[in-house]
């Protein structure tokens, strides 16, 4: 694998699957933020109200969403990196790239992409999607899923092959 | 339909498995066997079939070792038997047979040893293994996969598990029905069993709509192959071939079993000829694909065949039934000549004229799911079984698989499985005992696939491999396709028999997935070629490759291995300055309260005393005190440190915190987080450094006071650390990703006038080995520990606890002779990397070769080493070995250029 010549990435800010029933983009959501620590102390800070888990809806441009039992992505807002009080905040704005899943063949989609069910809530929105590590989450009609930006453009390649069989 | 077999033109019907289109061909020979190279036909119809595994091309794609009677014929198929030199009818090799008693079980583990098994390995390996792989073509197309759920997994939709199905859906749970059939009905289709005055097809298909109208799923063509902890199965769901199938992991919350059981063959002298069947194939074939499966048939059957038998006369066969197993006639020859099966005689003098045996010797239930859970079984004397036992609480069996071989009763107990009872065990009639005897004066076969007799298990009982796993290891019984389908019992059997115990002490091997064979398409799914393991992207990667990088991975990240010439980049960093990507490099974030003294537990060196803005290098240990990593660590404030990590370690290191995080200290007062993507880092190394960062005016004091080596300042949202891995002076610059290319730009064209130069890993690589600094885990290995590099300081005086401390103490930890970090200095070509150190003129290693490389610097070679005491060896001379050459070279200390640490400052 050492000497595999590898095309050059594609470039995902143009990025656009669009299968039946089921199309895929990604956006900037604006600012996010990757906090650690007293969740409550996090979300005070910010004016949050909750944080969302699975299958957790947010929505508007500013939220929260629970990454892990005292983690957290803050979108919409951001914050110095560094030590609180009470809290750690991490830049994460080139950090994640956010993909757009929309229409009817979402329910579908979740199918392929992992062991993800509506009726099955998870506290955290954290998954790993075949090895790759996700936030996912209903915002508004839409499912958003970030990925870690250096592995972003081999999981847009991943989404195109497992919803390549998709139906509506 | 047309298609061929071994170049033979033949027809089929739609509908037809290749099997069935072969049967209705009449080709009785259809392989040959795997060692012996004998004839051999159809015995089964469905899963359990041994013999007929094929190479199967269709529209120009080769798919080995399909099993033809699970493989739905299409037209155009070209089929070809496997193992044999020429075609299944004539095949050379057959001569082997002759030579079986030289080439018993396991002769290949007392031959071939002299004068070397690499000497005979060739021709055995191009004897051995069935179907041939077609080198030249693509990948078959990525099987898709998905994920189901539910409450209620039923697998098998005989009448059993329809019933259950039903029952269960109609009660208002979420059900899916899975059978590996195409359609609904399973072993009353093959009996043609008529259920309330219909027929089975109609009756199943009746059942299946009431299913789907109570909202269940049913998947057909699917094979539920494994069974594993917390109620996932994964199923295969076939596709058109040659397309592989699709894998479903659905997880259910509890699952009934009714996978219903699998015919015995009965084990007398040439069982193997083509021409013998089982009797529920024999049915299979007549009532699924209206295939009689001879003209002139005898059954020899331990059970009642009277309904069969009456079948294959209603459709023109001959048929005379004889009464098989204990106290009844033994077959004592099987009579074939021309390639055609002639009779058979019994020893009550009797000769059966046939040109078929359909063969029954009781029922095995399909045990497979249960037992990979980790369910045990138990034995039953009344159908000399084994069946599942009570131990699974999730999962409920059913019907055959069971035991309950009729009808009636598999369905009345399928309605309390579906409310979730476990139904009680039926006792049933019992059966005649139809075991293979001993001591036979030829051979006959427990194992059709494996070419394995009872001579065999005789042998294997012999050389005392009499535990039931020895025996399979011995023996190869019930390896491969089979998985003990149809070999276990009567393998156990003869075994029992020869160590005069009853059945079960013997026991059963174990039970893994998969129940059948799986295509490795199926189970890669989408992650392959370019989804295969894919490596991480540099944001700044498209002006790598337009300034003409080659670009390489490295520890799971692609990046710039050489922008033109890797000399010539060692050469600038030394003479003027060259600008890296250093992105990869780990920051991971610490925080709380406890943060400082987390570190010093952390890590080898002390480092809670470091002030905010400070950096210092040191080692994280595994708990036996081998070095995991190392790296820089920054003191951001005094609450917030930056782990700066190997670049292809960054996730291990973070779960590593993380795992000591909650293991030792209070998880509310330290706190972890990985933010290496959110950061581009971009390095400027070199003696023109310093100046071209002045020119770049990032606004920091860059004097030796204000911002010594092992410094941070954070500064309009870039962090500027001076540190190096080159050994001249360097500044990391990490910005935010998206500014990246901004800066990037900025800084080729500022470094123009400094005599800038873009710099690869290969560059790298060769600097920090010029300066005797380490990559772990290529200049260390499992053993290594720091002192074995010279870090001796914190082992000896650290007060506080750390991880892998007490390890460093060990007697092993302390030995002179350990591995250490040399340098060695040679004349000529580079020492190979891996060439083994040895005394000169000894054989034995003492270490061997890390890195080496050509040193621009210096103008000669240079390596790095682990050698055994290295470190108290200065200037002693050693050979380095490697694929038969010896090179002389003299150990010297690591560090080549600049010994003193004064281009750091320069």
């Amino acid at each position: 694998m050492l000497d595999r010549d590898w095309p050059a990435p594609a470039d995902l800010s143009a990025f656009r699957l669009e299968l039946p029933g089921l199309t895929v983009t990604t956006i900037d959501p604006g600012a996010m933020t990757l906090v650690t620590g007293q969740l409550d102390a996090a979300l005070s800070h910010f004016g949050l109200d909750q944080t969302h888990g699975w299958p957790g809806k947010a929505s508007g441009p500013s939220y929260a969403i629970r990454t892990g039992i005292d983690r957290a992505l803050v979108v919409g807002h951001d914050l110095a990196g560094g030590w609180h009080g009470a809290f750690g905040a991490t830049k994460a704005s080139d950090a994640l790239t956010t993909f757009v899943l929309q229409g009817p063949a979402m329910s579908a989609a979740l199918l392929r992409l992992g062991e993800i069910s509506l009726t099955r809530p998870s506290v955290s929105a954290t998954f790993l999607f075949a090895g790759y590590r996700g936030v996912l989450y209903r915002h508004e009609a839409a499912l958003r899923l970030h990925v870690s930006r250096p592995l972003a453009p081999a999981f847009a390649g991943h989404l195109e092959a497992v919803l390549a069989d998709i139906t509506a | 339909m047309n298609f061929t077999f071994d170049g033979m033109d033949l027809t089929g019907r739609p509908g037809d498995t290749i099997a069935a289109a072969l049967l209705r061909a009449q080709v009785r020979i259809v392989n040959r066997s795997f060692k012996y190279h004998r004839p051999r036909g159809l015995w089964g119809a469905w899963v359990e079939e041994p013999n007929a595994i094929l190479d199967v091309t269709l529209n120009g794609v080769r798919t080995p070792n399909c099993r033809a009677t699970t493989t739905p014929l299409a037209a155009g198929m070209a089929i070809e038997s496997v193992n044999t030199a020429l075609t299944a009818r004539r095949d050379p090799l057959a001569v082997l047979d002759r030579f079986a008693r030289f080439i018993p079980a396991a002769f290949y583990y007392k031959t071939f040893l002299w004068p070397s098994w690499h000497l005979f390995e060739p021709t055995i390996r191009k004897m051995a293994g069935l179907g041939r792989m077609d080198g030249t073509q693509d990948f078959v197309p990525a099987a898709p996969q998905r994920h189901e759920t539910a409450e209620l997994l039923v697998i098998g939709a005989g009448p059993a598990g329809l019933e259950a199905a039903l029952a269960a859906a109609r009660a208002g749970l979420d059900v899916v029905l899975i059978d590996d059939r195409d359609t609904p009905g399973g072993s009353l289709i093959d009996r043609a069993e008529r259920l309330e005055g219909q027929s089975p097809a109609d009756w199943a298909a009746a059942l299946i709509s009431a299913f789907r109208a109570a909202g269940g799923r049913y998947l057909p063509a699917t094979t539920a192959f494994g069974a594993y902890d917390h109620g996932l199965f994964l199923l295969a769901q076939r596709r058109d071939h040659p397309a592989a199938p699709a894998l479903i992991r659905l997880r259910a919350d509890r699952a009934i079993l009714a996978t219903g059981a699998i015919e015995r063959p009965l084990t007398f002298v040439d069982n193997d000829r083509p021409g013998i069947l089982s009797l529920h194939a024999g049915q299979a074939y007549l009532n699924r694909y209206g295939v009689l499966a001879g003209q002139r048939i005898a059954i020899l059957s331990t059970g009642d065949a009277q309904t069969a038998a009456a079948q294959f006369r209603a459709a023109g066969a001959a048929v005379e039934v004889i009464e098989a197993g204990e106290g009844r006639a033994e077959v004592e020859a099987v009579h074939w000549s021309a390639r055609h099966l002639r009779g058979l005689s019994l020893s009550d003098g009797r000769r059966i004229d046939c040109d078929t045996i359909l063969a029954s010797g009781g029922w095995t239930p399909a045990v497979h799911l249960h037992c990979q859970t980790g369910g045990k079984l138990d034995w039953r004397e009344d159908i000399q079984a084994f069946v599942p036992r009570a131990d699974r609480p999730q999962i409920l069996t059913i019907g055959a698989a069971a035991g309950t071989f009729a009808t009636d009763e598999a369905r009345s107990d399928a309605l309390i499985a579906a409310r979730g009872d476990r139904p009680a065990l039926r006792a049933q009639d019992p059966v005649r005992k139809a075991w293979p005897q001993l001591g036979q004066p030829r051979r006959a076969w427990v194992d059709f696939q494996n070419d394995v007799t009872v001579k065999d298990v005789e042998l294997a009982g012999r050389e005392n491999m009499r535990a039931v796993e020895h025996l399979k290891r011995y023996t190869t019984l019930g390896m491969a396709n089979d998985q003990g389908k149809i070999s276990n019992m009567p393998g156990l059997a003869t075994m029992a028999a020869i160590r005069q115990v009853p059945i079960p002490e013997i026991g059963t091997t174990t039970f893994r997935p998969p129940f059948d064979p799986v295509s490795l398409a199926t189970l890669a799914g989408p992650k392959r070629e370019a989804l295969f393991a894919p490596p991480k992207r540099l944001v700044l990667e498209p002006l790598h490759r337009a300034a003409g990088a080659l670009m390489r991975e490295y520890g799971g990240w692609l990046r710039p291995a050489v922008y033109t010439d890797v000399e010539a980049e060692v050469s600038a960093a030394r003479d003027h300055v060259t600008l890296f990507d250093g992105s990869p490099l780990g920051k991971i974030d610490v925080y709380g309260p406890d943060a400082a003294r987390f570190m010093d537990f952390i890590y080898y060196n002390t480092m809670g005393n470091l002030k905010p803005g400070r950096a210092r290098y040191g080692f994280l240990l595994t708990e036996g005190g081998i070095i995991f990593d190392d790296g820089i660590l920054f003191r951001q404030s005094e609450h917030h440190f930056s782990v700066s990590c190997s670049s292809s370690h960054v996730d291990q290191v973070a779960n590593m915190l993380d795992l000591w995080r909650q293991d030792q200290f209070d998880p509310d007062r330290v706190f972890i987080q990985d933010a290496t993507p959110h950061w581009a880092t971009l390095t400027l190394a070199g003696p023109k450094a310093r100046a071209l960062m002045a020119r770049l005016d990032f606004g920091i004091p860059l004097d030796d006071a204000s911002m010594p080596h092992l410094s941070v300042v954070q500064k309009d949202g870039m962090r500027i650390a001076r540190v190096s891995f080159t050994g001249d002076c360097s500044y990391e610059i990490s910005v935010p990703a998206r500014a990246a290319a901004a800066l990037w730009q900025r800084i080729v064209t500022t470094g123009r006038d400094f005599g800038l130069a873009l710099q690869g890993v290969e560059a790298l690589a060769i600097l920090r080995m010029e300066k005797g600094l380490i990559f772990v885990g290529k200049d260390t290995d499992g053993t290594t520990m720091p002192h074995d590099l010279g870090f001796a300081a914190p082992r000896e005086k650290k007060p506080v606890e750390f991880v892998g401390k007490r390890s460093l103490f060990t007697e092993t930890a302390s030995r002179p002779d350990r591995l250490q970090l040399v340098g060695l200095a040679c004349q000529g070509a580079p020492l190979p990397v891996g060439g083994h150190a040895t005394a000169p003129g000894q054989p034995a290693s003492q270490g061997y070769v890390t890195s080496s490389a050509h040193s621009p610097t210096l103008g000669k070679p240079i390596a790095l080493a682990l050698i055994a005491g290295g470190l108290g060896r200065m200037g002693e001379e050693v050979e380095v070995y490697h694929l038969g050459q010896r090179r002389r070279a003299t150990i010297c200390p690591g560090c080549f250029v600049d010994p003193e640490w004064e281009r750091l400052n320069a």
